[in-house]
C-alpha cells in the first residue's frame, strides 16, 4: 500500500483542527439545557460521546414525563430542549390548552414497548391458568384477581411507563378494538388487575430498585422492555425476568427530542443528526436495549420481532384524567357489592340458570377477555340477598379462595322461589345493610346491584322506598344502585331509582344478563 | 417520512443507487491525483462538510413529507453543485400554511406543502396581502395505503381488495375497495374478526390482532395525507361525489367521524414506523404517498438484490393525486431554487428515482416514465388501471369544515 503523501496528512490534520475548533469554540452554542424524562439517565455515556464528536453538551434535568409535559404545556419552562419518553401526554395537554400554538419541532430517537416482565415460575403458573402459551393483559388481570401474580408498576400520575401501561391495560379491558372513550371508563374494570399490584414508585428507576431490593414483594414488573432487559442484564436479580408481550396489545414510546427554544435550532439539528447516525443508533441499542428507529440496524436478539399490536391511544385528555382518577391508590380499597337478587317464580328455569352461569363466570370460569378483567378478585366483599315476597336469605362473602366461590354457588343454588316480588322492600333492606357497613367502615366503597325480572307486587311501594332513602344518612345515601332489568321489570321505575341514587340502569333484555352484570362491575 | 414528521435531518434509508459522479467533476479529478485510496473516505467527508461552506448559500424552506426530497443525499449533492444548501423546517402541511401566513419576519424562502389545499390557502392569502408568491408544479404522487402482506391478503379474502399480478406471495400492489373497507371499520370489525389468524408470525404462532380495521394517518388537522384520506373517505361515503353544501358536509362528517375517533391519537410519523421491524405492530395500514413506497422499494432492491415482498401497497379504487406545489416566498433565493428544480435535468431525474411522478410536456402526469424507471430498477409496477375513477375533494371552505368537524381541530 502506498503511503499517503506527507503534505496531505498535514492538510487533513489541519482541517480536522479547524473543524474541531469551529465546533467547540462557538461558546454559547455548546451547551443545551434539556428537560428530560428520568428514564433517559442511561443515555449519559452516549451523550459524552456526542460531546466528543460535536462539541455539544446536553445537560439533562430529570423529571417525570407526566410532570414535565404538564410544565411544558403551561409554557413556564425555559429549557432549550425537551427529551421525553413520549410526547402523547404533552400533545393532549397542548390541545386542551387550546389555541393554534405550533408544536415544537421534534424527532423520535429510539423506541421501546411497555411490557410485562415476570419470573419464569410465575409465568408458567399464569400460562397454566390461562391454558394458553401466549399471555394477554386479560390473563394477567385474571391471575392477579386469583392471587397468582403480584406486580409492580410506576405511578402513572408521574411517569410515562406507568401512564402508557395504564392506557394499555384499560384499552385492552374495554375490548372495543378502538381508542378508549369516556363511556368505556364509566366503571373501573381494572380493579381486579390492580388488586395484584404490590409495588409502586414515583419513577421507573425507584421502582426497579425497590423490586431488586426486595424480591419477595412482587414477582413481576410492568415497564419498558428496555428497563426490564437492562435489569436482567445487570445481574441484580436471582433469575432474569421473562418478557411477555401481551397479546391484546402494547404501547410503544418513541423518545422524541423536542426543540423548545427556536434560536438553538442549529445545535439541535446537529444533535439530532448525530443521534440518527447508524453507528449512534447501534450504540443506543447496545447500551440501553431500546429499539433503533433506523431499520438498517440489525436488532439485538433479545429484542423480539413479534411484539403484538400497538393499541390505539386516546386523543382526548378527559379520558386520561378519568383513568388517573380511577387509578388513585388511596381510593383503591376493595369494594363491597350488595347483590339484591329476585327469586320470584318467574326467575325459575332459564333466567336463574343464566344468573348462576354469570356468577360462575365472574368467579373465574369466564374465559373471555372482558370476563377475565371484571371477575371477582381477592379481598373483594359481597353481600348476597335473595328476595321474593320479602328478603329470604342473606350472606356475606369475602373472596380469598375457592371455598368462597363455593359459598356463592351454594347460595345461588337455592330453589325457594316465591310467588310475589317485593322489589322495593328488598332494596330498602339493602340500604339498611349499606348504612351499617358505612357506619362500621366509612372508607369502604359500597355499591348495590339490584336484579329483578318483574313488577313489585308486595311490600312497600317505590314512593315509600324513595321517601325512606331520602331520610338516610349522607354516607348511606351516597351508595349507588345499579338496577338490572330483566324480563317484565319496569324500566321507568328502575331508571328512576338509578337516577335518584346516582347509579345507572342496565337493560339485560337489550344484551344478556351476563353482559349486564359485567357492565356493573367496578361501578362505584 | 410522511406529512407530519415534525423534524427530520437526514434520511439514511434512501440510499438509492446512483453513479458516483464526484470523481468526474474537475475538482474530484484533480484531487484524485494527489490522494491515496486509503484516505478517500476521510477526504470526501471533509470536502463535503467543510470545504464548500465558503461559497454556499442556505435557502430556508418549510414543508411536510416533501422533505424526503431535500433530505436525500444525492439531491443535496446536486444542489451543492449550484452552491445551494436547503435548510428544512418540517411541519404538517396545514401547519406549513399556518406558519407561513403568521410568520412575523420572512424566515422562509419557500414553502412546499404536500397538497393543493394548503398551497391554495397560502397563495390566496399572500396574494391578497400583495406578498411575493411564485409557484411551480414539479411532480405529483397519489395517496395510497401502505400495508403488509398478511393484512392485504386478509382484505382480499373479505372481498375488500383485489390483488394485482404477482400471486398471493409476490404481488406488491392491491386495489382497495374503499367503500367495503370503510364499511368494515364502521361495523367495528377487528382484524381477528376478519380471520388474520390464518397467517403466522415468523416464529410460527398465529397472528392475532384485536384492533379495529382502521388506518393510521398523521392526523386530519395537521397533515395533507390525513386530510386527503378524510376527503377520500367522504367522497366514497357520499356515493362518489364531493360534498357540495355545508349540510352535506355535516351529514358526512357525522357518519365517518367515529372511524377517525376510534383510531385515537394520530401517529405523527407513520411512514417512518412502517419501514421498521416494529411497523406492523405499530399500525398495519398507514396512509402514505406512493413516492415513499417506490423510493423504499428501489432502495431495498439496491441494498439486498430483491424487493421487500412483505410490504405492499393498497391503491384506493378512487385515485387521488396529490399536487405538491413549490411556493417561492422571496424573489431572490426562493425563485432561483424554484427555477432550478423545474429545469435542471439531473434534479428532475432524481425526483423520479425518489418515486415522484414528474410533470413534463409530453407525459403530463409522469406516470409512464416513472414506471419505466422502476421496471429498469427491478421494481415491479402496479397493473394498469382499468376502472379509472378519480376522487375529488370538496371546495376549500367545505374541506376545512369537514376537517374541523371530524378532527375537532384546535
Amino acid at each position: 500500500m502506498r503511503r499517503p503523501p506527507r503534505l496531505f496528512i498535514g492538510l487533513v490534520a489541519c482541517l480536522l483542527l479547524v473543524l474541531d475548533t469551529a465546533c467547540t469554540s462557538d461558546g454559547q452554542d455548546t451547551t443545551l439545557r434539556v428537560l428530560a424524562s428520568h428514564e433517559l439517565a442511561d443515555m449519559r455515556p452516549i451523550l459524552d460521546e456526542l460531546r466528543r464528536d460535536t462539541g455539544i453538551e446536553l445537560v439533562l434535568d430529570y423529571r417525570g414525563t407526566v410532570d414535565a409535559s404538564t410544565a411544558l404545556a403551561r409554557g413556564d419552562d425555559d429549557h432549550d430542549l425537551a427529551w421525553l419518553s413520549n410526547d402523547r401526554y404533552l400533545q393532549l395537554k397542548l390541545r386542551e390548552s387550546g389555541g393554534r400554538r405550533l408544536r415544537p419541532l421534534s424527532r423520535e430517537i429510539m423506541r421501546s414497548p411497555v411490557v410485562f416482565g415476570v419470573r419464569p415460575q410465575t409465568a408458567r403458573r399464569l400460562r397454566h391458568s390461562a391454558r394458553s402459551a401466549k399471555l394477554s393483559w386479560a390473563d394477567i388481570a385474571d391471575g392477579a384477581a386469583e392471587g397468582l401474580v403480584r406486580f409492580g408498576m410506576a405511578d402513572p400520575r408521574h411517569t410515562e411507563s406507568g401512564l402508557a401501561a395504564l392506557v394499555g391495560v384499560a384499552t385492552a379491558a374495554a375490548g372495543t378494538g378502538g381508542a378508549l372513550r369516556p363511556q368505556d371508563l364509566a366503571c373501573d374494570r381494572l380493579r381486579g388487575l390492580f388488586s395484584g399490584q404490590t409495588l409502586t414508585a414515583p419513577s421507573t428507576d425507584e421502582l426497579v430498585d425497590a423490586f431488586a431490593a426486595a424480591e419477595g414483594r412482587a414477582d413481576a414488573l410492568i415497564g419498558y422492555e428496555s428497563t426490564l432487559l437492562s435489569l436482567n442484564a445487570s445481574g441484580r436479580l436471582r433469575e432474569p425476568l421473562e418478557i411477555v408481550y401481551p397479546e391484546d396489545g402494547i404501547v410503544l414510546s418513541d423518545y422524541p427530542l423536542l426543540l423548545l427554544d427556536p434560536s438553538r435550532r442549529a445545535a439541535y439539528d446537529k444533535v439530532v443528526a448525530w443521534l440518527a447516525r447508524r453507528d449512534t443508533q447501534r450504540k443506543i441499542m447496545n447500551r440501553t436495549l431500546r429499539r433503533p428507529v433506523d431499520p438498517g440496524v440489525r436488532r439485538d436478539p433479545r429484542l423480539r420481532t413479534e411484539i403484538g399490536n400497538a393499541l390505539y391511544f386516546p386523543d382526548w385528555s378527559g379520558v386520561i384524567d378519568r383513568l388517573l382518577a380511577n387509578y388513585d391508590p388511596s381510593a383503591r380499597r376493595p369494594g363491597q357489592v350488595i347483590f339484591v337478587l329476585d327469586y320470584s317464580g318467574s326467575m325459575k328455569g332459564a333466567r336463574i340458570g343464566a344468573l348462576r352461569t354469570t356468577f360462575a363466570g365472574l368467579s373465574g370460569a369466564d374465559g373471555s377477555s372482558t370476563g377475565k378483567f371484571v371477575r371477582f378478585y381477592r379481598g373483594e366483599k359481597f353481600t348476597l340477598i335473595r328476595f321474593g315476597e320479602d328478603v329470604r336469605a342473606e350472606r356475606d362473602v369475602t373472596i380469598s379462595g375457592p371455598r368462597d366461590v363455593g359459598v356463592i354457588r351454594g347460595f345461588l343454588a337455592a330453589d325457594d322461589f316465591d310467588h310475589n316480588t317485593a322489589v322495593w322492600s328488598a332494596l330498602d333492606h339493602a340500604y339498611g345493610r349499606a348504612a351499617e357497613l358505612k357506619r362500621a367502615d366509612p372508607g369502604r366503597p359500597v355499591t348495590i346491584v339490584l336484579m329483578t325480572d318483574g313488577l313489585s307486587n308486595a311490600g312497600i311501594g317505590l314512593e315509600e322506598f324513595l321517601r325512606r332513602y331520602s331520610a338516610l344518612s349522607p354516607e348511606a345515601k351516597a351508595v349507588r344502585t345499579y338496577p338490572i332489568r330483566l324480563g317484565e321489570a319496569d324500566p321507568a321505575e328502575l331508571d328512576r331509582v338509578a337516577k335518584a341514587t346516582g347509579g345507572r340502569m342496565v337493560d339485560a333484555n337489550a344484551s344478556s344478563l351476563d353482559r349486564a352484570i359485567k357492565e356493573t362491575r367496578g361501578c362505584r | 417520512m410522511t406529512a407530519d414528521a415534525p423534524h427530520d435531518v437526514d434520511e439514511p434509508l434512501l440510499g438509492i443507487a446512483h453513479p458516483p459522479r464526484f470523481w468526474t467533476s474537475p475538482f474530484g479529478r484533480s484531487f484524485m491525483i494527489s490522494v491515496s485510496v486509503a484516505v478517500v473516505g476521510t477526504v470526501t467527508l471533509l470536502v463535503s462538510t467543510f470545504w464548500p461552506t465558503a461559497q454556499i448559500s442556505t435557502i430556508h424552506g418549510i414543508m411536510a413529507s416533501k422533505q424526503d426530497f431535500f433530505n436525500d443525499e444525492e439531491v443535496q449533492r446536486l444542489l451543492r453543485k449550484h452552491e445551494i444548501r436547503v435548510e428544512v423546517t418540517a411541519r404538517g402541511s396545514s401547519e406549513v400554511a399556518f406558519e407561513v401566513l403568521n410568520q412575523e419576519t420572512q424566515r422562509y424562502d419557500f414553502a412546499f406543502p404536500s397538497g393543493q389545499p394548503a398551497a391554495d390557502l397560502i397563495k390566496n392569502e399572500r396574494r391578497s396581502r400583495g406578498l411575493h408568491t411564485a409557484t411551480t408544479r414539479l411532480f405529483t404522487s397519489p395517496i395510497v395505503l401502505a400495508s403488509y402482506r398478511e393484512y392485504a391478503e386478509t382484505l382480499v379474502r373479505n372481498g375488500a381488495a383485489d390483488r394485482h399480478s404477482g400471486g398471493p406471495g409476490g404481488a406488491l400492489y392491491y386495489t382497495l375497495d374503499t367503500a367495503k373497507f370503510i364499511e368494515l371499520g364502521k361495523r367495528g370489525k377487528t382484524w381477528n374478526d376478519l380471520g388474520i389468524d390464518r397467517y403466522t408470525n415468523p416464529d410460527g404462532s398465529s397472528i392475532t390482532n384485536g384492533n379495529r380495521v382502521l388506518v393510521h394517518t398523521p392526523g386530519v388537522c395537521r397533515s395533507n395525507s390525513g386530510a386527503t384520506y378524510l376527503g377520500l373517505a367522504a367522497f366514497v361515503e357520499n356515493g362518489g361525489e364531493p360534498a357540495q353544501t355545508e349540510a352535506e358536509v355535516d351529514r358526512i362528517a357525522g357518519e365517518i367521524q367515529p372511524l377517525f375517533t376510534a383510531s385515537g391519537m394520530p401517529e405523527s410519523k407513520p411512514w417512518r414506523s412502517y419501514i421498521t421491524p416494529e411497523g406492523k405492530s405499530q399500525g398495519p395500514i398507514v396512509v402514505v404517498y406512493e413516492h415513499q413506497y417506490f423510493a423504499y422499494q428501489q432502495s431495498h432492491r439496491s441494498r439486498t438484490g430483491r424487493v421487500d415482498t412483505g410490504r405492499v401497497l393498497l391503491y384506493p379504487k378512487q385515485e387521488f393525486q396529490t399536487d405538491p406545489e413549490y411556493i417561492s416566498l422571496k424573489p431572490g433565493a426562493g425563485d432561483r431554487l424554484g427555477t432550478l428544480l423545474h429545469t435542471d435535468p439531473e434534479l428532475r431525474r432524481r425526483m423520479m428515482q425518489l418515486g415522484f411522478r414528474v410533470i413534463d410536456d409530453t407525459d403530463s402526469t409522469g406516470t409512464r416514465r416513472l414506471f419505466e424507471l422502476l421496471a429498469g430498477q427491478g421494481v415491479p409496477t402496479p397493473d394498469e388501471r382499468t376502472d379509472y375513477t378519480s376522487a375529488e375533494l370538496p371546495r376549500l371552505s367545505l374541506l376545512q369544515r369537514l376537517i374541523d368537524a371530524v378532527g375537532g381541530c384546535p
